[in-house]
């Protein structure tokens, strides 16, 4: 029976549940179930097309205008592409995202990962620690983003008042007005909201470790920190690659914590490719010249995206 | 009926000749007025008192005032989105004249001309009001709210603990008045530079070493930014700078002018600031302080005794959009606001009118003493509302450059990226 059930499954994962659906669609041939599947699948295709499909193509053909969204459009061809490209604003931005996103990405999956394999080894204890880290990742943006303000303020701020306290005032600094200080500042807070889902899908892969493993190691007479560098680390790095994908795509997406701590400055000092984007369209209104970096930067993430996808592609096989 | 208003040529109708052509009350529910009003504050609790005045005054009408819920920093932005998205309104309030260019060339907004004569408008308005809202030959927006952009603001007696006699009219009087200031713990000057308050520095001084007319040809770009006027004014200013004017450059570009104003006018830790004119109502509601006794201004300081005359100004009008449903309404709106009753409420909220029918007398004294210098001075309109948004942003961050580096070097570099940018832009 077992046997029988097994040689279904693996027929159906082979040939696909739709298996023969095309022919059947082109051949006009399509069975009752093929339109029940369809209709049920039709809400989330509408929605889709609608919410992502639509603006996904009209971004597109507006990056080959020349619009500045009150005169009529005029076809531009490849010239917002190559102009953006020669634009040194842009590069700026390309470097700006490239600091901005491996920084964002690398330390909040550190700081996630780190707390989850402490946490790994006494749970009950870290929870209250656990629970305040991952409220950050709940609190909305623009509210985090004014509480740093208010952290990094050169005169009255948090983080200077506390610096002049403990006698490092020569260490106090104007954190967001110096281009060579003001990443950091906005990496530091974007981090401090982000930390959160690399400590939950860490700590999530530790806890699928099998209990007999571990106590096997203390067993053997293993030490805290070799379970920890030898069983948790190893076994967690599923939850760190998801945990460096989405990290990874919501720096690149990151739009409200710059706008607020920095809107992009000093002299574009923090001005990724998401905020030149907005300030082109937004601010400029040059529809075209700003859609085209859009189409730019979802590549950027399409990029990023593919070895997640191929990843969880080949784990569904 | 709405073939009835597509007969009628705009601006050209009495104030109630659609009465006449249609035929009296079957109008009435067409006495609807959309207003786009994007203002917030006390400049958006004006509009909705001229509104309330003109339904008072003309109780068949109704308003119904749109105010956008996002646009950022620039509200050119939600005024563009609404558009785009199919708003339909008959006037919109506009303070950029480079914006208001965009839509006369875009054939989005009406001209106004036959309604001016027709209202007399001219009586209220001079010409160069007038020719602020003047584009090829057409004219297509009435000026009602005029601020001073060159008042330097300070408190008195901070200026009288540090033994400053008077206020420092000259520019060398200016800068060695830093000294007085720095002896009794003050900072000289707060300079807000992290958004676009550090443009009004070198506009004024631009004024100042250059004049309106060098300032009308540099905003229109037929000179170049590289020109020697243009770097003089930045050696003008880095003059300020080395004088020790200022805070650090990374606390002038991580502040406001609020933060600029809170310092001088609230906190006492500045001597002076530079800012349009809604100071006053930060100073007078958020701070409670009486105008003249605890806080005033000075125009800007002379550098060239040939250019002292000349003050930076902004304004606020009314433009009635091409696609305006009820455009004799808007007229007739333009015009209440313009006369006697408008100017009044608007002298009632604090502000200035250009409006020769208002009554100085109901002014508060800040607003006094600014409006008795308008009609004897050269104005210029600010030069950053006359410059396309993508060269203000050059403009704004070139000056923070410039306020990080006030070297002959970097003066070159920053003139020449503002000149790049503007030829592209206008080719």
């Amino acid at each position: 029976m077992s046997v029988q059930h097994g040689s279904i499954l693996t027929s159906q994962t082979q040939a696909g549940p739709f298996a023969g659906l095309a022919t059947r669609l082109f051949g006009g041939n399509l069975r009752r179930a093929d339109w029940i599947a369809f209709a049920l699948l039709a809400p989330t295709l509408i929605f889709f097309s609608i919410g992502v499909l639509y603006p996904l193509f009209e971004t597109i053909r507006v990056s080959f205008l020349d619009w500045t969204g009150l005169s009529q459009p005029k076809p531009a061809g490849f010239s917002n592409y190559i102009k953006l490209f020669n634009d040194a604003n842009f590069w700026n931005a390309l470097r700006v995202t490239l600091t901005w996103t491996l920084a964002c990405t690398g330390i909040s999956v550190f700081i996630g990962w780190s707390v989850a394999l402490i946490s790994g080894l006494a749970p009950k204890q870290t929870a209250p620690f656990r629970v305040a880290i991952f409220a950050a990742y709940g609190i909305s943006e623009t509210a985090s983003g004014l509480m740093w303000l208010g952290i990094l303020q050169p005169d009255f701020g948090l983080l200077n008042g506390v610096l002049r306290i403990v006698g490092l005032e020569g260490w106090a600094s104007p954190w967001l007005g110096e281009p060579s200080t003001a990443i950091w500042g906005v990496v530091a807070a974007y981090v401090w909201t982000q930390a959160g889902l690399p400590l939950l899908t860490c700590y999530a892969a530790i806890q699928a470790i099998p209990k007999s493993q571990i106590e096997a190691a203390h067993m053997d007479g293993a030490t805290h920190f070799q379970i920890l560098r030898y069983i948790m680390a190893p076994l967690s790095l599923p939850g760190v690659r998801i945990a460096i994908f989405i990290n990874l795509l919501n720096s690149l997406k990151a739009f409200d914590m710059i706008h607020i701590l920095t809107a992009g400055g000093p002299i574009r000092s923090t001005e990724t490719v998401g905020y030149f984007m907005y300030q082109e369209s937004v601010v400029y209104f040059k529809q075209g010249y700003g859609a085209a970096s859009t189409v730019v930067l979802l590549l950027a993430v399409i990029v990023c995206s593919i070895p997640l996808i191929l990843d969880k592609a080949s784990e569904s096989k | 009926m709405g073939a009835c208003y597509e007969n009628i040529e705009f601006g050209i109708c009495a104030r109630n000749c659609r009465y006449d052509i249609c035929g009296g009350t079957a109008f009435a529910a067409d006495k609807e007025l959309v207003i786009f009003n994007w203002l917030g504050g006390s400049e958006r609790d004006l509009i909705i008192a001229l509104e309330e005045g003109f339904t008072a005054k003309y109780p068949d009408y109704e308003i119904k005032d749109i105010n956008p819920a996002a646009g950022g920093d620039d509200p050119r932005s939600g005024i563009r989105s609404a558009m785009l998205s199919g708003e339909q309104f008959d006037l919109l309030l506009n303070t950029w004249p480079s914006f208001e260019k965009e839509l006369v060339d875009a054939d989005l907004i009406r001209p106004i001309d036959a309604a001016w004569e027709q209202y007399g408008w001219s009586s209220a308005l001079n010409d160069s009001w007038r020719n602020l809202a003047t584009y090829h030959g057409k004219t297509y927006g009435a000026y009602f709210i005029a601020g001073n952009r060159s008042g330097v603001w300070y408190r008195p007696d901070t200026l009288a603990k540090a033994g400053i006699a008077g206020e420092p009219t000259q520019w060398k009087d200016f800068l060695s008045s830093f000294s007085a200031l720095k002896e009794i713990g003050m900072l000289p000057v707060s300079i807000g530079a992290r958004s676009w308050a550090q443009t009004e520095w070198f506009e004024n001084a631009l004024l100042r070493t250059a004049g309106p007319a060098f300032a009308k040809e540099l905003s229109e770009h037929k000179v170049a930014w590289t020109d020697d006027r243009v770097k003089e004014t930045f050696r003008n200013l880095r003059d300020m700078l080395e004088a020790d004017c200022c805070a650090e450059p990374g606390a002038m570009l991580s502040s406001h002018w609020t933060d600029a104003a809170d310092a001088v006018l609230k906190n006492k830790k500045a001597g002076f600031m530079l800012i349009g004119s809604w100071a006053n109502q930060r100073a007078k509601n958020e701070y409670s302080l009486t105008p003249v006794k605890d806080y005033s201004f000075m125009q800007f300081p002379v550098i060239k005794p040939e250019y002292g005359n000349a003050m930076s100004v902004d304004g606020k009008n009314f433009l009635v959009m091409k696609q305006a449903k009820n455009p004799e309404g808007a007229e007739l709106f333009i015009d209440f606001v313009l006369s006697k009753e408008g100017a009044a409420i608007i002298a009632e909220q604090n502000l200035a009118t250009p409006s020769a029918h208002v009554d100085p007398s109901s002014y508060d004294p800040i607003v006094r003493k600014y409006a008795q210098i308008l009609p004897l001075v050269d104005v210029f309109f600010v030069l950053d509302d006359l410059l396309p948004a993508e060269l203000s942003g050059e403009f704004r961050v070139g000056l923070q450059k410039f306020l990080r580096d006030p070297s002959d070097a970097n003066i070159d570099a920053v003139t020449a990226a503002l000149e790049a940018k503007a030829s592209e832009l206008y080719q």
